[in-house]
């Protein structure tokens, strides 16, 4: 008789490894699935050209919860963060705008006028009250609408809790500021047009909406909830890459008593009698397990591993009314020397957004919608190797480019020879601030929104599951009525981005799964 | 000592005079005072061309509520409203999408392009007006202020919540369509792309968004909630045109006592102790009033007639981020015979429609969401649409005095035209911005240009200087998701009352908000009432 775990997780990425550690310390006995060679899923730090690593996606880790790298003790499972860096965003005249780190100071940046520096003051503050009420909303499960009983109630009033004391006026404004276009809060802050798109950046990222479009503002707030809060998203690298922090979850969660296997692709998760019982790998070999937690997608969780006869049409018709459009793809480059922007007042040791205007960024998603490739996409660009030189060889750099928005569906051509073009059209945008960067090109690896979707195994290749909308938060994420890691089979949970928590690099999806799974039994 | 009025109301547009109708029944003495010679504001018909009547700015009516119809006995003031019956949407291949009020025709119709989407069209009626029932108590009541903690406050909230309780099953739906884009929403009932387009346009129209801007849903389910005789979506033109409306209620409110004085601008709210008084109008002339009722936009009663002492700077500054961002033009014709669509010239292979019955409804230049949200693209970076949306009516076919015999009149809303332009003035870009309208319709309607006898061309500009409406808005608002319910106009201020005692607000921009409605008018003096015992 084989054993039969207390839980099976499919897919070690950050949060399912999240997950492993809060259920394993809790007691239980988990086994951990991942389909590739390494754990961490798009959080891993990858060698894409000989002696090259760099962080496969997510170039570094500040979104990451410090409240959970506290509970597991990840700096004691060897991750090491290093110093915050700074914002650099240059400008088509060969200037730049430059955020330098805050030092525990507030936001600031040089150049601009005095009303914009107050501004920014004002708008940081505001940010750090509204991150401190929804971080406490998101590092919970949502309570049950229906209640049953006193205790539900109470549940509900004190999720609602931190929002009330915000008091009648930050309440007033953030009811205002959350359904709002980020560019439309900017515009009313500040003039300095650098400015406005250093911080109207964080609404875009990971998403399919311009600054323009109404849920731009709260997706800037759901960037800003862990580890980075206030207006301008400085970028904290981990030693090693992202995948220094999903190694450290592995130990913390092997540490606690969980398994972790790599190497094993989950094909089936199986269902007795509507209950879920365990997975079925491609090698033929069954596991059993009292619940099984999906850190996959919602989509490929229940329309690939389950079959469809355990479902109810209508939750077929929800699952698929799941947006999950790419939208991001990552242009990794090898160097041999670190670029120079030009206006740059020290090397960048951060974050260089190249798109100075939140006009040059709402075209480039109008690029989007329309399926094209696009001429000026927004770069998020790190280049780890300058606070990390362990990612590159002596001397040499690695340069990582956050590319929106190259469509998941390119129209009238497939990615296929799309993906020359692109890299072709980043390094021009590159050029064109670093004059001379392209002569140092050693070697690039091109991830359009189709790879991302191939090798990770995300739906559409969007990074975040579910796409950050207003329409697919809270009770609303992944779908209506399933917002509760529980999914619509018995004993078959998600824990991924795409549930409540999620989105992003914050493991918050991850432990509120957890906590979920070990209320339930 | 002049009279002194108990109220005194600034603008004699529809909601002005709904609100003068209903203070007057309550017995109060009213006067209602207009810049422009005629009543109705933005309701009104005008003779701009010989023979010719255009309803200049809004041009048909659905959301106007059947409460408040029946209450002030509108019919009996001249109101008749005649049905506008089918949607026709021309595309450019050369075919039609042609949806009439009998479903069994329209299924029929839609099944020429989608056995799916005819399915599908009945359960998506159903759905919204399941939908709009959910919602209708929330508009019909005052919006509670959520951050009070005040019992009266909490109670309203609670009542709120019941409602939306009362439509569990709906309450998922509800939210998402609350928050998600028009686009994503037809989207995912429907796969026949000009009735995708044509559905998620009700989505944009009055707004500064696009079918993919999320909240656009809501404006669609917003213009979904229109009623006539109690059925929803049906629209109506009201006979003699918009001014049918005006005169209806002006007839209303005098009936019921209320004086209408027209031609007297008003300069300045009178404030006295942070309580109001009365009026100044421009000619200097005083109005004393116990209360001062103000239907235009809140910019134009904050920043323009109120003195800024007797506001705080929180306030002003509400006010100046209140967003009123106009997005559309009306494009008005005189023709000299019937517009020929080239994709449909007759309506008889429908059996009991006269040949001409495709025109006489809404005819929708709507092609694929994609056209949409690129004439959308163009008003984001300041140009009007170069391929605009178009809502278009032939009024004359509907009521035939609208125009000499056989001669018509084409009204045309269109969208994009955003208030504030990038480059150069909308007096200078008013006919470029009408050639594009025309050109882009002559492509549906080849014979438009040879049987335009005088075209008027209306910019949000135009909007603004004659009728008063701030940046041309023709709902003194935007409909964005964070001015819906309890922010407006201004956030904490939004049950009528204003910081300043006994001065109120009736107009479009209160809730429930924009179109021909009448609800605001009808809101606000129940408030003035309650308050004043």
């Amino acid at each position: 008789m084989t054993k039969t775990y207390d839980a099976v997780i499919v897919g070690a990425g950050h949060n399912g490894l999240v997950c492993a550690a809060y259920l394993a310390r809790a007691g239980r006995e988990v086994l951990v699935l991942e389909r590739r060679e390494i754990v961490g899923g798009c959080a891993a730090t990858e060698e894409f050209a000989p002696g090259f690593r760099c962080p496969a996606t997510f170039p570094s880790v500040e979104t990451f919860d410090p409240e959970i790298t506290r509970e597991l003790q990840l700096e004691s499972h060897g991750l090491r963060l290093l110093a915050q860096g700074g914002v650099l965003v240059p400008r088509f005249d060969g200037e730049a705008l430059y955020l330098p780190p805050p030092n525990g100071t507030g936001a600031r940046a040089e150049g601009i006028p005095d009303s914009d520096a107050e501004a920014l003051n004002e708008f940081d503050v505001f940010l750090r009250r509204l991150a401190a009420a929804f971080h406490s909303i998101l590092s919970k499960p949502l309570p049950d609408l229906k209640p049953s009983g006193l205790g539900d109630l109470l549940e509900i009033l004190g999720t609602g809790w931190p929002l009330r004391k915000l008091g009648a006026r930050d309440l007033r404004e953030t009811m205002r500021f959350l359904p709002m276009p980020i560019a439309d809060v900017l515009d009313e802050r500040f003039e300095t047009d650098a400015l406005k798109a250093a911080i109207g950046a964080g609404g875009i990222t990971g998403s399919w909406l311009g600054p323009r479009s109404p849920g731009s503002a709260l997706n800037l707030l759901l960037h800003r909830l862990g580890g980075c809060r206030g207006a301008v998203g400085y970028p904290r690298l981990a030693a090693g890459g992202s995948g220094a922090l999903t190694e450290a979850l592995r130990k913390a969660a092997e540490a606690a008593g969980a398994t972790v296997r790599t190497d094993v692709e989950v094909t089936d998760i199986t269902v007795v009698k509507g209950r879920a019982t365990g997975v079925a790998l491609g090698s033929g070999e069954e596991i059993q397990a009292a619940v099984v937690i999906s850190n996959a997608d919602p989509r490929t969780t229940l329309l690939d591993l389950v079959e469809p006869i355990h479902l109810d049409p209508s939750v077929v018709l929800a699952i698929r009314g799941i947006r999950s459009r790419g939208s991001v793809a990552i242009v990794k480059l090898a160097l041999d020397r670190a670029p120079r922007f030009s206006g740059a007042p020290e090397d960048p040791a951060g974050r260089i957004q190249i798109g100075a205007h939140l006009d040059e960024l709402e075209q480039a998603f109008d690029d989007t919608k329309y399926g094209r490739l696009g001429e000026r996409p927004y770069l998020d660009i790190q280049i780890p190797s300058i606070a990390d030189p362990s990612l590159a060889p002596d001397g040499k750099h690695v340069l990582s480019a956050w590319v929106q928005f190259p469509p998941y569906d390119l129209r009238d051509r497939g990615w296929e020879g799309a993906k020359d073009d692109l890299a072709a059209i980043v390094e021009k945008r590159i050029e064109d601030h670093a004059p001379g960067f392209s002569e140092s090109i050693l070697a690039r690896e091109v991830a359009s929104p189709v790879d991302l979707e191939e090798r990770y195994g995300m739906t559409g290749g969007c990074l975040y599951h579910v796409e950050p909308a207003l329409d697919q938060f809270l009770y609303l994420r992944p779908m209506p009525r399933w917002a509760g890691y529980q999914m619509p089979i018995e004993g078959l949970y998600l824990c991924g981005s795409g549930t409540h928590g999620g989105g992003g690099l914050t493991g918050l999806a991850g432990r509120n799964a957890a906590r979920r799974v070990l209320a339930t039994k | 000592m002049a009279k002194s009025y108990d109220a005194v109301i600034i603008g004699a547009g529809h909601n002005g005079l709904a609100c003068a109708a209903y203070l007057g029944r309550a017995g109060r003495s009213v006067l209602v005072v207009e810049r422009r010679p005629m009543v109705g504001g933005a309701t009104v018909t005008e003779e701009i061309y010989p023979g010719f009547k255009y309803s200049v700015c809004s041009y048909v009516v659905s959301l106007l509520r059947p409460q408040v119809i029946s209450e002030l006995d509108l019919p009996r003031h001249g109101l008749e409203i005649l049905p506008l019956d089918g949607t026709l949407t021309p595309l450019p291949d050369g075919d039609y999408i042609m949806r009439w009020h009998d479903s069994s025709e329209t299924r029929r119709e839609l099944e020429r392009h989608s056995k799916a989407d005819a399915d599908a069209y009945g359960q998506f009626g159903t759905l919204l007006y399941h939908l709009a029932h959910a919602v209708r108590p929330i508009l019909g009541a005052t919006p509670p202020d959520p951050t009070s903690l005040r019992p009266g406050q909490v109670k309203r909230l609670i009542e709120i919540g019941r409602q939306f309780g009362k439509s569990r099953e709906h309450l998922y739906d509800l939210a998402k369509l609350m928050t998600m884009s028009s686009a994503d929403f037809v989207e995912a009932w429907f796969e026949t792309e000009g009735l995708r387009a044509t559905l998620s346009a009700s989505g944009i129209i009055g707004t500064f968004l696009g079918p993919r801007s999320p909240g656009s849903a809501y404006v669609m389910l917003h213009h979904y909630m229109g009623e006539i005789d109690g059925q929803f979506r049906a629209w109506g033109f009201p006979r003699g045109g918009m001014s049918g409306v005006a005169e209806a209620f002006a007839g209303a409110a005098r009936a019921a006592g209320a004086e209408i004085r027209t031609e007297a601008p008003v300069a300045e709210i009178l404030i006295r102790d942070g309580r109001a008084r009365g009026l100044v109008l421009e000619d200097g002339e005083e109005i004393a009033a116990r209360t001062v009722i103000s239907s235009v936009d809140p910019k134009l009663t904050f920043e323009r007639l109120t003195a800024p002492e007797h506001l705080d700077a929180d306030f002003r500054e509400q006010v100046a981020r209140y967003k009123i961002r106009g997005s559309s033009g009306k494009v008005n014709l005189a023709l000299d015979a019937l517009p020929e669509l080239a994709c449909l010239k007759t309506s008889k292979s429908w059996t009991g429609y006269p040949p001409e019955a495709h025109l006489a409804g809404g005819i929708s230049i709507s092609p694929s969401i994609d056209y949409l949200e690129q004439a959308y693209d163009d008003a984001k970076y300041g140009r009007f649409s170069r391929r605009p949306y178009m809502d278009i009516i032939i009024p004359s076919l509907i009521d035939p005095s609208m125009a000499p015999p056989g001669k018509h009149v084409m009204s045309i809303f269109v969208q994009y035209a955003p208030y504030q332009l990038a480059e150069g003035t909308w007096e200078d870009q008013r006919e470029a911005f009408g050639d594009a309208v025309i050109d882009t319709l002559a492509q549906y309607v080849p014979n438009l240009k040879d049987i335009i006898l005088h075209r008027q061309v209306v910019t949000p500009w135009d909007l603004e200087q004659r009728f008063g409406l701030t940046q041309g808005n023709i709902i003194y608002r935007e409909l964005s998701l964070e001015q819906l319910f309890f922010l407006r106009p201004a956030a904490g201020w939004a049950e009528y009352r204003t910081p300043i005692d006994s001065l109120y607000m009736c107009g479009s921009a209160t809730h429930p908000g924009g179109g021909v409605m009448a609800a605001p008018g009808r809101l606000a003096a129940k408030r003035i009432l309650a308050d004043q015992g």
